[in-house]
């Protein structure tokens, strides 16, 4: 039975869309570890026919992910990036034109100056939280206008209900990059998105355990499109990773709300320490778009950014000295994990460009795990009343 | 550091050499020995494995165990605690105890290798009396499945110091998250790990914590010797489902709750088996060495033939033996998890044949209200009787 409209946010997590095991009764989906499906005769039409393709445990995370984003389309890629790969490669040909936020994820950016560009196709970076630039830099050629809200890594947000009034008018697409919320704290469908990506590395596995990515869209054509990308270029799902994704998102809405509200404790804490020159997250008052990111999301999310007054230094030392808290890339997981853009995931930026976008030295990303407040809050207000003692507010080191 | 804190991370995860924020997986039968060392840490997996070894540091942590071992099956970790009873032995266990157990109890005992007595342990006179003979184990559940009976751990396990009898309690309706019986005087802790431990029906496992090493020694020896051990890769979804334990079972028992309180209410439901509502004759003795009631309850309904109709009836409830997944189930234990209790002690053993079994999942508490509401609606009504 398809529980796809049926049924509450939380029941469709847990049942992906169905409600009766698929085979053998089994309640947990089988991994179809297999390459090829045997075929009766020459012509026959089976469902599956080589995993490059297509494979029934990815095609059931699909649905899962259909499901929640309540999407017609739902389709799963090797890795974020691949994703991001498949959509731009749809969409985008010599002299086409693409519009971007100017903070994104710098592997997009990398994807884009990188490998798009060289191809011929034009790109604007353009400051997305503000409607009007959109309706000054779209044109004729304009064939996707490509957003992320939150923006990785300063929390900025982007009006999704008011670009795509534009990107309508203008008869282009807008896809948004909904990793940081996921379909339970933002409805991109709702808000007049035509696409929404995923990198279901983050919340969706939510675990730290692998790498994945999805589309969803309503567009039937597009989807096709799409899903001959991926076949001719090999940007496929994994059943082992998409098995574990689907196990994964059994508990996203529990993880990912716990997570947001840990996470508004933790920035109306930092908010009052002398280390700390801003924080910068959605769900507190003090955010320049609180009112917007109230309407447009359930939650803040899990994400905190906060800059430290002294800047890299203050930086370096604070992600060497905490204890509970992981450095590394990646977020959304269970456990927290502190980040360092502008050495870490956005280091191939430029430092002037970083700096001019809000990606300093001197920035800090938090993503908020599942531990209590209590020792969250002690792992940082240790490293932090260290900070203020041993680095002068002027001793700022640039990068 | 809290639990829910420990929970979620391992410890000693710096120290892998990778920095892997994911233990690894040691799918390996055999490990090198070092060049400068006859004796290497680890050297064959049956004896020791990482990713089991990590497992069973931190459930022994999350126990307050002095030590735990993993193994294949919660009746495997029950196999292997039983086998602590000496050639003859004497083993009293509670009356409300899950098929399985009461199949393996009917094995040791047809083939003579021990003394099995049943009695209601609520009753602390009833254990003072069973445990006058000399007692090598007491098993008791608290609260018990299905029953939610509930056993004051406490005094039983100061009862069976004075005797001289090891107390094992069987933790799997609660985790460690709600309840921890070595800190209420137990010696071993056993839990079906396929239940809330790993909590999302992706793996079949046991494990075994004890407060005093000299037992975890002789477990220890049997397992390696018997090869009882759990393998690396369900080692490690074990560790996977593990860091949301608090989250799944403080959501799960807040529905639990709800639905509890709805089922009070329905005219179709007799009886109401669930320590979380005040009016439960063991609420208050709960309450005091537990921090919550749990996500699995039972209902009795007018008889056997409207039970079969809800479990027909139930679209997201899946009817299924096992409990404690992310996805919500229901059963009806006196024909399925305690089927193997023979027809003529099903008067006296086991659930009755009328009681439905449920174990909360994930899914939105409103959703599964309306699914019971509406099975118990059609179970009850003509269309129902048609059916039976």
């Amino acid at each position: 039975m398809q529980s796809a409209s049926v049924h509450r946010f939380e029941t469709r997590a847990v049942h992906g869309g169905h409600t009766k095991p698929i085979a053998e009764g089994a309640m947990v989906s089988p991994i179809f570890q297999s390459t090829t499906y045997a075929q009766n005769s020459i012509g026959d039409s089976i469902q599956h026919t080589y995993s490059r393709a297509s494979n029934p445990t990815v095609a059931r995370l699909e649905e899962a992910i259909a499901s929640l984003d309540q999407r017609q389309h739902a389709i799963c890629f090797a890795t974020g990036m691949s994703a991001s790969t498949a959509l731009f490669f749809a969409l985008l040909q010599s002299g086409d034109e693409l519009i971007c936020s100017d903070v994104v994820y710098g592997g997009t950016t990398r994807l884009i100056e990188e490998v798009l560009q060289p191809l011929g196709i034009e790109v604007r970076f353009i400051d997305t939280s503000d409607a009007t630039a959109l309706r000054r830099s779209i044109s004729k050629r304009t064939k996707l206008v490509f957003v992320e809200s939150p923006a990785n890594p300063t929390l900025k947000i982007a009006d999704i209900g008011a670009l795509a009034e534009v990107t309508k008018r203008a008869g282009t697409l807008l896809a948004v990059d909904n990793t940081f919320l996921t379909p339970c704290l933002q409805n991109c469908r709702e808000l007049g998105a035509d696409i929404a990506l995923y990198s279901t590395t983050k919340y969706f596995d939510g675990h730290n355990v692998t790498v994945g990515g999805a589309l969803t869209l309503d567009d039937a054509q597009l989807a096709k499109k799409l899903r001959r990308l991926l076949k001719t270029m090999g940007l496929n799902q994994k059943p082992f990773e998409a098995w574990l994704t689907l196990q994964g998102i059994q508990t996203l809405p529990l993880r990912i709300h716990q997570q947001s509200r840990t996470a508004l404790e933790l920035a109306s804490w930092l908010e009052g320490l002398p280390a700390i020159a801003h924080v910068f997250y959605p769900g507190l008052p003090s955010h320049f778009q609180f009112s917007l990111a109230s309407k447009q999301q359930e939650a803040g999310g899990g994400i905190i950014a906060f800059e430290l007054k002294s800047g890299f230094a203050g930086a370096r030392s604070l992600v060497s000295s905490v204890q509970l808290i992981t450095l590394a890339e990646n977020l959304g997981a269970t456990q927290s994990i502190v980040t360092h853009p502008a050495s870490m995931t956005h280091a191939d930026l430029n430092p002037h460009d970083g700096a001019r976008i809000g990606i300093t030295p001197g920035l800090i990303r938090l993503s908020v795990g599942l531990e209590s407040f209590d020792d969250l809050k002690a792992d940082l207000a240790f490293c932090l009343l260290n900070l203020s003692d041993s680095i002068s507010a002027t001793g700022e080191v640039t990068l | 550091m809290s639990l829910r804190t420990r929970i979620v991370q391992r410890p000693g995860c710096r120290q892998d050499l990778s920095g892997a924020t994911s233990t690894p997986i040691y799918q390996t039968a055999t490990f090198a020995f070092s060049e400068n060392s006859s004796s290497a840490r680890f050297d064959y997996s049956r004896s020791g494995n990482p990713t089991r070894r990590i497992l069973e540091e931190k459930v022994a942590d999350l126990e307050s165990a002095v030590g735990c071992l993993s193994y294949g099956s919660g009746m495997s970790a029950l196999a292997a605690i039983f086998a602590l009873v000496p050639l003859g032995g004497r083993l009293v266990v509670s009356r409300d105890l899950y098929g399985g157990s009461f199949r393996l109890l009917s094995d040791l005992k047809e083939r003579n290798l021990a003394n099995v007595v049943f009695i209601d342990t609520r009753d602390l006179e009833e254990v003072s009396r069973a445990l006058s003979s000399q007692t090598d184990l007491l098993l008791i559940e608290s609260p018990s499945n299905p029953l939610h009976q509930v056993t004051d751990i406490r005094q039983v396990s100061d009862i069976c110091r004075r005797r001289d009898c090891l107390l094992a309690c069987d933790n799997s309706i609660m985790s460690p998250w709600l309840q921890r019986p070595l800190e209420l005087g137990a010696d071993l802790v056993i839990e079906s790990a396929t239940k809330f431990l790993g909590g999302h029906g992706d793996v079949t496992a046991g494990i075994v914590g004890w407060r005093a090493q000299e037992i975890g020694d002789r477990l220890a020896f049997a397992h390696n010797a018997l090869g009882q051990a759990l393998g690396p890769m369900d080692a490690w979804f074990l560790l996977r489902g593990l860091e949301t334990l608090a989250v799944r079972i403080d959501a799960q028992q807040k529905s639990a709750k709800v639905i509890a309180e709805a089922l009070s209410k329905n005219q179709d439901v007799r009886e109401l088996h669930f320590v979380g509502l005040p009016n439960h004759p063991g609420y208050e003795l709960h309450q005091s060495q537990a921090e919550g009631a749990g996500a699995v309850l039972s209902f009795e309904v007018e008889d056997e033939s409207i039970a079969k109709n809800v479990l027909s009836f139930t679209r997201l409830f899946a009817t299924t033996v096992s409990f404690g997944s992310t996805k919500s189930t229901i059963s009806l234990p006196h024909g399925m998890s305690h089927g193997s209790i023979p027809k003529h002690l099903k008067g006296k053993l086991g659930p009755p044949n009328n009681l439905l079994r449920i174990s909360i999942g994930l899914e939105d508490p409103e959703d599964l209200m309306e699914d019971l509401a509406q099975a118990l609606e059609r179970s009850t009504t003509n269309l129902g009787a048609n059916l039976r």
